[in-house]
Formats: structure tokens, sequence, C-alpha cells
């Protein structure tokens, strides 16, 4: 939990005490600070329109016609986000997810209501013809107002089962593996859609009433739009009406406070959170349908990008204010509508209407503070010893590794499956792409995996260390291996920028922040001939010069002229960033760090300066990460902005997180991506069979995704665990066979030794839980008068509670009943 | 811990780090300076806060509360929930500026002081809400504190730490991952972490919530200990028995302004701090 809410927390436990509990929620979270905090950020984003419509403007008359007719598609844009951004509210409100699926489910439901619609040869009837039935018609298309309904429902069926099978299993999980779980809920659908639909098919998609509508003022606004502003409209007050009114809508808004209050009173939490995503996600199928007519295609990657905008706009309302949320949504359809028809961009500046919406969401994060309620969340364990990589270690691993990798790639291993003469170009380029890519999901492990500090734009930093090294180095000195580290310097003031400004975010804050800075850096940066002139001059990675060191010739100078070569010094830094990365781990500041990330409140009290660790941490990740972009640039040869994208960045964060982002190896997990598509290059050579290359190429596209869903299992990740199968079969490693066999014993008794209680229930544990509780009372000693203990529920004059006693409690955790 | 044996310093230096200890070589002298832990002295200071007033909107959490700690004193602050103890503690800590009012250590203003500024200054504290490193091992948790107020004299940290981890009962649990001990133990470790600050004041909101009865008792003794030896300290608890055997003196908050003072004795008697307990007004 951060330090700012800190005081926010205790105050809602003594709102939770006196059962003011649900007045404090919705809407009614804007007190005073939090107004002025608002209006500076409106003025600052008021600043940032006003200047650019100043440089950039276009000197189009300003006719009443054209700004009546850009007002009017501007609020029909907005009323489309603005249903989105509803969904992930009222999610939010309830479950305490920030769901980034929300784009995608989207996606999902604007394909099902084409299929049904505009499809000729819809799918259901593609499916029965692998069946060669013929009794169906030539052509068949459903009514918009059947495919709708259809269409919203199977979006809602979706959220309940993503909700059952996934996320109600997430309960105990911290905030950021929930979220990095939706992050790869994401890329699934997103990966899904694209294969049923693929992108190359054209897939028309008219609005509704065929764009006709009335002349107002000479301009025509169709149907659709009037329609669209209709819906979000009846949306929000239906919404609204939901949530105050019905007693299913109370109890949701109540259920993110406590689902132990919720459940007092009568209605079951699983019941709310279902509903929740079944109303999240049929919004944002409502949202995608009404929204596809403003695309050329139906496209699911370019679908997928209003995401972006949509959280935006929750930004917006907090994530929590629905009124709130649907002005930002409609504020962000003005500004993009206008901006795009008012101003004059070159080529350079083609995506600043688009850039509003991650500016606006990156300075609402930064400006707006954190007040969601992050309880500290016990994640309940066995009883266990601190086991951290020695620098003995990594110092071993690292040369171990280093070895194979020297001797696999030379050809002295020969497995005769593996000799890289064999194994062809492709392969290799593809192994020198696997290391940089390893590199920079390294650059986050001191940063998310120690800190906390959640970064989804780990693509950005990479790729501002290749455009520094581009731009200055890779032309001007050759490509001299003493240049590095200057890449390495000047990236870091980047990570330094994004701890300042992002010093007091996060959990999903910081997420959505780093997300709104990824999607600028794409936008702004790297769309600028400047920076990426690739179409321009095509500016190429030169190679670097290194010392390198053989039996031959001892140390001497080496142009890295092939892949092979590349390859290898990139194992060489691998290693050496891990073994630099142990030694830190075991320093002062890697514990501050870690410390930092337990808890922010008492890292504090202790005298930890807060904004300078995490510059020191941000800067640090950055470095490594800049440093590993160069190497990705190699590997693709040119700088292009595709390859700093941001998908691929997720799927990096994911996979890291997946393989367990605190442990300083964690990132060779990743290479399994490329062993795949290597070994599928591979067998395209050879011409060998179809469906083994079939299985290859789904497993890359859907492997990063399922494997981040392997959280639900092991929230600490698979490299843990297979490690600790690793760890005990070393013999000085005797506590990993120690706790393997604890893990064996709850395994068979899931109540052993949970929170070290050890199934001891002593009597005065339980009269001393009582007391606390407030069941019973008791004397003050030496002639003293009765206090009654009250702590939790209340006061009570008689000193008798009526309250249920506390089951679930007594059994779990005594961390619950402190309060 | 190991001392040098004969073998080059170096060398010594070198094994020491490949196994993940950082900390400076122990000579002799260190551990003689050590030997007497038990024996030490703190410098205990006095605390002082004048009319603190805290407005949230339109709640008055603190409205006008002035406490004096004395040096060396156990000095506690009772009063029913939500009467301002915990928002006092903020204020005195540096995690909230109060609306109006002042706080000084020995004679000196810090109400706008930052939080580690603080700390540095000699103020410790625990919290309501169980705030230990979950995921470090208990000695890194302690290790930590202490590291940001090594004087970098005499005495290694890590020593000091295992001196301290004994003296608080710590010492079985030093390798094991603080999330995973029950809350009783957790609450010692945040207590011990405290002390590795080198406070001169040690604030404790609630350290017996969480505890049994036994355990209760121990941290009775060990506060008891603590103030002995010097140290100054503010208590907020709700276990009466606790509070009155172990105060020097004792502030009733309610509704955010002391309503008695007095040694524990004359408290214990005083009819309105049972109306303000038991809710008569
Ligand atoms: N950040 C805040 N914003 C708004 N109100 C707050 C805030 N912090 C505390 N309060 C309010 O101030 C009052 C005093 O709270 P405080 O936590 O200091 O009480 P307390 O004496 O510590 O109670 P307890 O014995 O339950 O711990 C309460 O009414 C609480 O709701
Ligand atoms: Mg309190």
């Amino acid at each position: 939990m951060t330090l700012f809410d800190m005081t926010q927390i205790e105050a809602t436990q003594q709102n939770l005490k006196g059962g003011k509990h649900l007045a404090n929620k919705f809407g009614k979270s804007f007190h005073n600070p939090q107004v002025i905090r608002g209006i500076i950020a409106g003025g600052v984003i008021a600043l940032a329109i006003t200047a650019v419509s100043i440089i950039f403007w276009g000197g189009k008359a300003l006719t009443f016609e054209t700004i009546f007719t850009n007002t009017t598609i501007g609020l029909a844009l907005g009323s489309l986000y603005a249903v989105y951004a509803t969904g992930l509210v009222v999610l939010y409100n309830t479950t305490g997810v920030f769901n980034f699926a929300q784009g995608a489910i989207g996606v999902f439901g604007a394909f099902i209501y084409w299929e049904l619609h505009f499809n000729d040869n819809p799918l259901v009837f593609r499916f029965i013809d692998l069946f060669s039935i013929t009794i169906l018609p030539e052509k068949f298309h459903l009514h918009s107002l059947i495919a709708m309904p259809i269409a919203l429902l199977v979006c809602g069926a979706i959220g309940i089962i993503l909700d059952v099978l996934i996320m109600r299993k997430l309960k105990e999980t911290s905030l950021l593996v929930q979220m990095l779980i939706t992050v790869a809920i994401m890329v699934l659908i997103l990966a899904l859609a694209g294969d049923i639909w693929n992108a190359d098919q054209p897939r028309p998609f008219s609005p509704l009433f065929g764009g006709s509508g009335p002349k107002i003022f000479g301009a025509t606004i169709t149907l659709h739009r009037i329609l669209v502003f209709v819906t979000a409209g009846a949306v929000a007050i239906g919404l609204r009406l939901f949530l105050k009114k019905t007693r299913l809508g109370i109890a949701m808004r109540s259920v993110v406070d406590s689902r132990e209050l919720a459940s007092l009173t009568g209605t079951n939490p699983n019941v709310i959170s279902s509903s929740a995503w079944a109303l999240g996600s049929m919004l944002a199928g409502l949202g995608g349908i009404l929204i596809a007519p403003e695309f050329q295609t139906l496209d699911p990657t370019n679908l997928n990008t209003i995401v972006i905008i949509a959280f935006a706009a929750a930004a917006c309302g907090a994530l929590r204010n629905l009124p709130m949320a649907f002005i930002g949504a409609i504020a962000i359809g003005l500004i993009k509508q206008h901006t795009s028809i008012w101003l004059d961009l070159s080529t350079d500046y083609r995506n600043i209407p688009d850039a509003f919406a991650p500016f606006i969401l990156l300075v609402v994060m930064v400006v707006i503070p954190d007040t969601r309620l992050e309880l500290t969340r016990i994640v309940k364990g066995l009883r266990s010893r601190e086991r951290v990589t020695l620098p003995w270690e990594a110092i071993i691993g690292g040369a171990m590794l280093i070895l194979v990798a020297v001797a696999l790639s030379g050809g002295w291993l020969n497995f005769g499956f593996w000799n890289p003469s064999d194994w062809g170009l492709a392969a290799l380029n593809n192994s020198v792409a696997a290391m940089a890519l390893i590199l920079i999901a390294t650059s986050l492990i001191p940063l998310t995996g120690w800190t906390g500090q959640i970064n989804l734009a780990p693509l950005a930093f990479a790729g501002f260390g290749a455009f520094i090294y581009t731009k200055f180095i890779g032309d001007a000195a050759f490509g001299q291996w003493y240049w590095l580290p200057l890449v390495a310097i000047a990236t870091a003031p980047l990570g330094a920028l994004v701890a300042i400004t992002a010093a007091r975010l996060k959990g999903v804050y910081l997420g959505l922040a780093s997300l709104a800075f990824a999607q600028l850096m794409t936008f702004l940066f790297f769309a600028h001939s400047e920076i990426t002139p690739n179409f321009v001059e095509n500016r190429q990675f030169e190679r670097l010069e290194i010392i390198w060191f053989n039996f031959k010739k001892g140390f001497h100078r080496l142009k890295l002229i092939n892949d092979l070569d590349e390859f290898r010094f990139l194992v060489v830094v691998f290693a050496i960033v891990i073994v630099v990365l142990v030694f830190l781990r075991h320093s002062r500041f890697g514990r501050r760090w870690v410390a930092l990330s337990d808890s922010e409140v008492a890292s504090a009290s202790i005298g930890v300066n807060i904004v300078w660790t995490k510059v020191a941490v941000y800067s640090f990740s950055a470095a490594i990460a800049g440093l590993a972009g160069v190497f990705w640039g190699v590997a693709n040869t040119s700088f292009t902005a595709d390859s700093y994208d941001i998908l691929e960045g997720l799927a990096l964060v994911l996979l890291l997180a997946a393989a367990g982002a605190s442990i300083p190896v964690a990132g060779i997990f990743l290479s399994f991506r490329f062993l795949i598509s290597g070994l599928a290059k591979r067998l395209a050579d050879t011409d060998s069979v179809d469906w083994l290359m079939f299985v290859f190429e789904k497993l890359e596209k859907y492997g990063p995704g399922l494997l981040a869903l392997g959280m639900v299992v092991n929230s600490r990740g698979a490299v843990f665990r297979i490690g600790q199968g690793f760890a005990q079969m070393l013999p000085w490693r005797r506590d990993a066979k120690i706790a393997r066999k604890a893990e064996i014993a709850k395994a068979q008794d899931p109540e052993f030794g949970e929170l070290g209680l050890e199934k001891e229930f002593l009597p005065d544990k339980v009269m001393d839980l009582d007391r606390r509780l407030g069941i019973l009372s008791y004397s003050v000693p030496e002639g003293g008068y009765e206090i009654l203990k009250d702590n939790g529920l209340g006061k009570n004059a008689n000193g008798t509670q009526s309250k249920p006693e506390p089951v679930e409690t007594n059994t779990n955790s005594e961390q619950k009943t402190d309060k | 811990m190991e001392h040098t044996n004969g073998r080059s310093k170096f060398l010594n230096r070198f094994i020491q780090s490949i196994n993940g200890d950082f900390t400076p070589l122990v000579f002799q002298k260190d551990l003689d300076a050590m030997a007497n832990f038990d024996d030490r002295q703190f410098d205990g200071s006095t605390l002082e806060t004048t009319d603190v007033k805290m407005y949230f909107g339109g709640v008055k959490a603190l409205d006008g509360a002035s406490i004096k700690v004395e040096p060396g004193k156990l000095t506690s602050l009772i009063g029913p929930n939500g009467a301002g103890k915990t928002t006092l503690f903020n204020v005195i800590t540096g995690f909230l500026k109060p609306t109006a009012g002042q706080v000084f250590l020995e004679g000196r203003e810090i109400t706008r002081e930052p939080i580690r500024a603080r700390s540095k200054m000699g103020i410790a504290r625990t919290f309501q809400k169980l705030e230990a490193f979950n995921t470090l091992s208990t000695r890194d948790n302690i290790l930590v504190a202490g590291e940001k107020h090594n004087t970098r004299t005499e005495t290694p940290t890590k020593l000091e730490v295992d001196a301290l981890m004994e003296d608080v009962g710590l010492a079985e649990y030093s390798d094991i991952t603080v999330g995973t001990l029950p809350t009783g133990i957790a609450r010692r470790v945040e207590l011990a972490r405290a002390l590795a600050t080198h406070p001169r004041i040690l604030l404790l909101d609630e350290p017996s919530s969480g505890l049994n009865e036994s355990e209760t008792e121990e941290m009775a003794q060990l506060l008891s200990k603590l103030t002995k030896q010097g140290l100054s300290i503010l208590l907020v608890e709700h276990d009466m028995s606790f509070v009155m055997s172990v105060s020097d003196f004792i502030y009733v908050l309610d509704f955010g302004k002391i309503i008695a003072q007095d040694i524990p004795e004359k408290i214990q008697n005083d009819p309105k701090v049972r109306a303000a307990y038991l809710g008569a007004h």
C-alpha cells in the first residue's frame, strides 16, 4: 500500500465500523483537495490543447456548419468511449479489478455482431458445413435487433466465464497479479479474434439505418450517431439508477469494501462479481458494435486501440466516478474530432489527435492521487525461509551459461540436430533477438520484481536507447563498445523522469500511467521521421567492436561481424547483468527496494526517501533497457517504430511475470518463444509436417498469454517452481528439501501450517479473539470499573454484542482479526 | 559472527561477499563493544504537541490536542474508537500536516519536517495495522532500518541486528519470511525494526492487537525494559490492564480533545473517562 492511501484506509476502517461505508462511495469522493487537483489537471490539458492549436492551426474557415457537424461527430464518438468507460468503472467499483481486456471483449462483440448481421456465411454455418449438412439457406442475415442482443449476451457470457474460471481464483493474490492477468486475457482474446477473423479479408461494417438521417443546420446527422448518443445517455442514467436503487446494485457497491460485510447483507459475493463482469463485458460489446462503423474495416488490433481512450475517460472519474468518466469521454471525443479537423499536421505529427487520450490519461493519473484502497494483502503461505540466490551461485551459474552457449553455438557440442551451420542464419538471428529481449525483460526485475513498480512500457525505454545509439553513436563512432555505457547513461534520465512523475502511483494507476507513456512515445516520439528515419534513409545499426578473449589470441579487438559473434557477446553481457543483479539484491539497495515494495508507509517511517529510491531503481532499470534496446535493434538490423510496439512490450511483461519477476534469471524463460519460432523456421526449411508448423505457430501466438494465466495457479511464477525443484537436488540446499517436504505435507492437509498456527487453537487464543471482537467484556484489575473493549464493532453500552461469531476469521488467519 | 582467524583480510572479505554478506569485517573490539548490548542506553527525548488541530473536511479528527512525553517515561494515549489517536501519531511522525498547532521534539519545532527527517531525529513508530516488510526475512526487516541509520562508527549494523533480535526474542525467526509469521511475532519484528533506527522516542499504535495474553505480557515487560534503558515511549492501546500496568502517565482523548490527563490510578476512577468509554454523553 502506498504512503498516500494510508490515512484513507484508516478512515475507511472507521467508516466501516460505523456502518457508514455505503455513504462514502460513488460520486462523493471528490472533497476539496481533489477538486483542486482536478482543476490543475484540467488546466494542464487545456494548456496543451491551446499550445497545439496555436502551433498547428490550419487556417480553415470557421463556418457554423463545420463546427456543428464536427461537434455532433465528436459527441457521438465521445458517447461511444463513454459506454466502454462506464463498463470499466462499474467493474472496478465492484470487484476492484481494472479490466485491461475491456477493449478486446468489445472487439469480440463487434465481430460476433458482424457474423450474425453482415456476413453472408456466418461462423455457425461454416461450422455446420464442416459436417456437410446442407439444409441451410444460401445467405442468412439476422436483423440487427436480434443480432445485437445475441452478441451482447455472448459478451456477457464471456464476462461470467472469465470471472468464474479465472478472476475468482485470484482473490488472494496481489492486485499486480490481477492486473497482469487481465492483460493476459486481452492478449489472448485479441489473438483468438485475429485467428478466427483474419485481418486480410475486408469486413465492411455499415452504420445502422444505412447512414441516413435528418438534416439540421445544413448538416446531415446520421441516425446511427443520434442513436449512439441516446444509447450512451440511457446507459449512464440506467446504471446510476441500477446502482442506487436496486438491491443488486447496492450490494455491488458494498462488495468491494468488504466481501464479508456484503455477505452479511445476504447477497452472495460471487453472484455480485459475476454480475459485474457480465455487465461490464456487455457494455464493452455494445461499445464495440456501435463504434465499428467508424473504422474502414473491422480489424481486431485497430478496434482495440479504443481501449486506451476508454482508460483515459475512466481516469477522468478517478476510475470510480461514473458521471465524471462520462464527461471525460465526451471531452476526449470532442478534442479528437476537432483537432483532426482544424489542425494542419505534417506526417511527423499526424498522431496528435490520437495522442490526446494517452496524454490525458497520463496527466490525470499523475495529478489525481491514488484514492484506491490497496490494503496490503497477506498472501498466505507456509512459514518459509527467505532464500535469495547467493553471489557465488550466480557467478558459477553465469560462467556455466557462457560455456554452454559458446559451446553450442561453436559446434563443439554437437547433438546432431543442434549444429549451428545446420541451423542456418535465421535461427541464429532469432537467438540474438531472443537474447536482446531477455535483457529487456531482465531490466524489469529490479523495477517490477523487487520494487513492485509495474512498468508496461519496457520497450519505450529500449527504443529510446536504440534511438540514442543510432542518432549519436552508431554513425559517428562505428560502434565501439565503449560507447555503450553512454547509451545506458543517456537512457537513465528518462527512467528518472518517469519515476519523479509517477512517484506517488502504485498498482493499477502506475500500470495505466506507464501504458499511457508507452502510447505517447509511439504516437509522438517514434512516429517522428527525425527519430525513426526508416522510410527516409533506413538507418542501420552499426555492429559493435568489442574486446574479446580467446586462448589463441588472448585479449583482442573483435568486430561482431555476424550473428554468431553477436550471440556470444550477448550471452556474456547477460551473465554479467545477472551477477550484478544478484550482488545488488544482497546489498542495502536491494533490500531497501524490496522493503519499499512491501510497504511504502513503513519504509518512510524508518527514514527512507521514497522518491529518490524510486528514481534510483527506475534509472537503473531504464539504463539496462536502453542498452538492451541497442541489441534488439541490431537483431532487427534497422530502427523502426514497430520493433518497439506496445503489444510486443506487453507480451514481454507477461512472460516475465509468468516466469517470476523477482528471480534474476527469469528472463531466460523468454527464450522459449524464440526456440519455438526457431524450430518452426527450421521445419519450414526442411519442409516437414504441416500440423507441427501449425502447432508451433499457435504456441508462439498464445504462449505468453496462456503462460501468464499460469499465475492463477502459482502467482510467484514458473521459474520459482522449477528452481525449487532443481534446488532440492543441490547438496548445499537443505532448505529447499525442507520447503518441498512442507509443501507436500500442506497439499495433503490444507490446514497444515497456515500462517504458523499449525492447527493449534488453544483456549486462550479463542478467548483473546473473543475479547478483541468485543464479545466479552472484562474488568480492569485493582478495583477499577468495567470498560467495554470496543474494537471494530461499534459501541455498545451493556457489553453484549449481537454479532455473528467470526468463524471464518478463526480458522484462517490471525491477520484478519487485527484491525 | 566469525572474525578474522588469521586469513588475509581480503580473502575473508571475498568469501564473505560471495556469500551475500556485504557488511564490514568484524573485529574483536566490535565484539567487545557489543558484549553488553542488554545494558544499552537510549537517549530519550521530550516530545510535545501544542494545540494540534487536524480537520478532514468537516471531520475534526483532532481539535486542540496538547500532550507531552517526558524523556525515559512511558506515556499512554487512550480513548474510544475514532477519538483521533492514530491521527495524532500521524501528525507527530509527519504522515499528516496538521491544520493548526505545533509539534516539538526536544524543544525544537518539527511540525513541517518531512517524515524521513523526523526519523533521523529519533522518532520511530509502529502501525495499528501491521506494516512489516512481508517478503523480507526478519533479519532483513531490521537490517533495512539499521542501515538507514548506520552512523558508520564502531558497531557494524549486522551485529547490532543480531543483538536486537536476541533482545526482542526473534532470534529463532531470523531467516523466516515475515509475511509467513504469526501476527504476534510479526508485531515484534515491527517493534525491533523501529528500535533499529536508534530512536529517542518510540510511538506504538496498539502493539497488543493480534497478540494473545502471554504475548501481551511479554510485550509489557519489553516496554518496561526499554523505558528503564531511557527510551521515551508514547503508547496507544485499547487493552486497559496493559495500559494501567505499564504507563507512567496517561492522556485520554475523545473527539479530538484531551479530556483527562493523569497518572494511571487517577485515570481509572475518573468519571469523565468512564463516560467517554461508555458513550454516555
Ligand atoms: N484521512 C482521513 N480522511 C478523513 N477522515 C479521517 C482521516 N483519517 C482519520 N479520519 C477520521 O478522524 C477520526 C479519528 O480517527 P483515528 O484513526 O485517529 O482514530 P483512533 O483514535 O485511532 O481510533 P481507533 O481506536 O479505532 O484506532 C475518525 O473519525 C476518522 O474517520
Ligand atoms: Mg487508531
